[in-house]
């Protein structure tokens, strides 16, 4: 009987590993948790937003407008506006031969 | 709960926390990731979570009455009465309506105007994928190629979240010695961990949903309106988004295991630099396919140590009941018959071939398999045979239509296949880089990247394809 999965069908094997690396993830994860809370309020908005609207929820809601504002304030929100931004030219970006537009396109002023 | 998501994220963290606190607490772990698996899972319909105990504990119950009988034929029906009852669970929720519906064609055909009643049965989110790791967990207890596990064991082994609901489908031999251990996690394993959650993410939030939204949902609703070379390159765009999506789910599977301490096998290795299609189902959704062909193709249909015709029927058959798994449709099932059509071929082609012909370059291989698989793509994405084959016939017939194909589509495409063409252990290789970077730059790093695929997500990230399976 063959227990275990062999050696090397997992893409995180590793033969010469033995750095203990629980800290080192945990700082990594609970690290990058704490900057996204700065950075990334786009995404806790989000979130807040497709929340079925109720007593319960309502603070939520308003709480993360709150900080998006607040971040906003800060400046903490350029990096995902200005990808955005990018985003939005390169999804608008036509073929240089081109004279037909996609409806969506034309809608944006793309 | 999806992957890609600020609520998942919050689980996450909660999670990795208690796993690891809870390291040298034996089986409390396992209770804790038994209950975390239950929250993540109820999150879609609390009432499945039941359905998911059952399915273990029918497996449990049937494993101990096999072990228990010495007798091989009572063994033998045991084991066929487990295996039985996961069909049914399986046929109940994922057929019945399918089957009803087919046959009340059949009667009305038949001249009987006769209404089959429909269940309009709500399909559990993975019942595919936790069904088959029940069964494989029976019939290895059964050909005695895995030791029986205790109840809570199972419980863990099918309901573990980061493989539920779309895979890989990982085999008890594998699985159950991992968590009989106490678990352990390295730099490396770390940070590969991460890379492939964060590419993961990458590929499903910014290359799939992208090409799904802005090109091929569109081009799919309506092939009428579109181009042919519009045509093709939503099927090119298909192509690459579900391989995108579906190994994403894998990626960050494999990932958020290994960051728990279980080691996943790799689930797809480069699947559209495969030179035939043998090769192919070697290279994409690996769990499945070896699934197939352990407990399909050899243990039921007798596999290639029989005739060559009867070898050809067991693979035809094999292909043909994998594309049923995939959902209970026909464009399923012919998806499934033009891949068992096309193995069989390269079967007797390979073994009738006279010796004086050459075979092909690898790089026509390739270029002739890439296109197989996704002209049957075209099937598998449309609800209907006439929609698949009106698309494939204005595919050639160079109409003209309004244009979704934007250099930034054609752009994700690329990006899409290119990362076929790199080096198969590149997140190894970057794992290793990554490890050696102190924790907070790679925090850095990680975050930057999220931060741009927030910046590139559209609105909102959406199921993944293999859900409905």
């Amino acid at each position: 009987m063959h227990e275990g999965l062999p050696w090397g069908d997992s893409p995180v094997d590793f033969e010469d590993d033995d750095q203990p690396g629980i800290g080192w993830a945990a700082l990594a994860i609970y690290g990058a948790s704490a900057m996204l809370l700065f950075l990334n309020a786009h995404a806790i908005l989000n979130w807040a937003n497709q929340l079925e609207l109720t007593d319960t929820t309502a603070p939520i809601v308003v709480t993360a407008e709150n900080w998006y504002a607040q971040t906003g304030q800060f400046g903490l929100n350029q990096i995902v506006d200005s990808v955005k931004a990018v985003a939005q030219e390169a999804r608008a970006a036509d073929w240089p031969f081109s004279d037909a537009k996609a409806p969506t396109q034309a809608a944006q002023g793309g | 709960m999806l992957f890609p998501t600020l609520t998942f994220h919050v689980f996450f963290l909660l999670v990795f926390a208690a796993n690891w606190l809870l390291r040298k607490a034996g089986e409390w772990r396992l209770i804790l990731l038994l209950i975390a698996s239950w929250v993540f899972y109820g999150a879609w319909d609390w009432r499945f979570v039941a359905l998911l105990q059952a399915s273990a504990l029918i497996n449990w119950g049937a494993a101990r009455l096999i072990l228990a009988t010495p007798e091989a034929r009572r063994r033998k029906f045991w084991v066929s009465i487990g295996v039985v009852l996961n069909l049914v669970i399986l046929g109940f929720f994922k057929y019945f309506d399918f089957f009803a519906e087919q046959l009340t064609i059949l009667l009305q055909s038949a001249g009987w105007e006769r209404d089959v009643p429909l269940l309009g049965i709500i399909l559990p989110v993975g019942v595919s994928f936790f069904t088959f790791q029940g069964m494989s967990y029976l019939i290895d207890v059964y050909q005695g190629k895995s030791k029986p596990a205790g109840l809570l064991e199972l419980n863990v082994l099918m309901s573990f979240f980061p493989h539920l609901v779309a895979g890989p489908i990982v085999r008890p031999s594998h699985i159950l010695p991992q968590l009989r251990e106490r678990p352990h996690l390295t730099r490396q394993v770390a940070a590969t961990s991460l890379i492939l959650i964060l590419w993961g993410v990458v590929k499903k939030a910014v290359i799939a949903n992208e090409l799904s939204v802005n090109l091929v949902d569109p081009v799919f609703a309506s092939p009428a309106t579109h181009s042919a070379l519009e045509l093709a390159v939503a099927a090119y765009g298909y192509a690459v988004q579900i391989y995108c999506d579906f190994s994403a789910y894998s990626d960050m599977a494999i990932g958020l295991a290994g960051l728990l301490g279980f080691r996943f096998p790799r689930n797809f290795n480069q699947p559209y630099r495969a030179a035939t299609l043998q090769d192919f189902w070697r290279r994409w959704h690996i769990s499945l396919s070896t699934w197939l062909r352990d407990y399909l193709y050899i243990a039921a249909l007798g596999g290639s140590r029989q005739s060559m015709a009867r070898t050809c029927f067991a693979l035809f058959m094999t292909m043909v009941l994998g594309g049923l798994w995939h959902g209970a449709s026909w464009n399923f099932i012919i998806w499934g018959t033009i891949h068992g059509a096309i193995l069989v071929v390269e079967r007797v082609w390979k073994s009738l071939k006279p010796s004086g012909i050459g075979t092909l370059p690898n790089w026509a291989g390739q270029l002739l398999t890439f296109h197989i698989v996704t002209v049957a793509w075209i099937f598998f994405r449309c609800k209907e045979f006439t929609t698949a084959k009106d698309y494939l016939s204005l595919l050639f017939s160079g109409t003209s239509g309004v244009q979704l194909a934007s250099p930034w589509m054609v752009a994700l495409i690329l990006l899409g296949m290119a990362c076929h063409f790199g080096p198969a252990d590149a997140i190894q290789r970057l794992g290793r880089r990554a490890a050696a970077l102190p924790a907070l730059a790679f925090a850095l790093l990680g975050t930057l990247t999220l931060l741009v695929v927030e910046g590139l997500l559209g609105e909102g990230v959406a199921p993944f394809i293999y859900f409905q399976f």
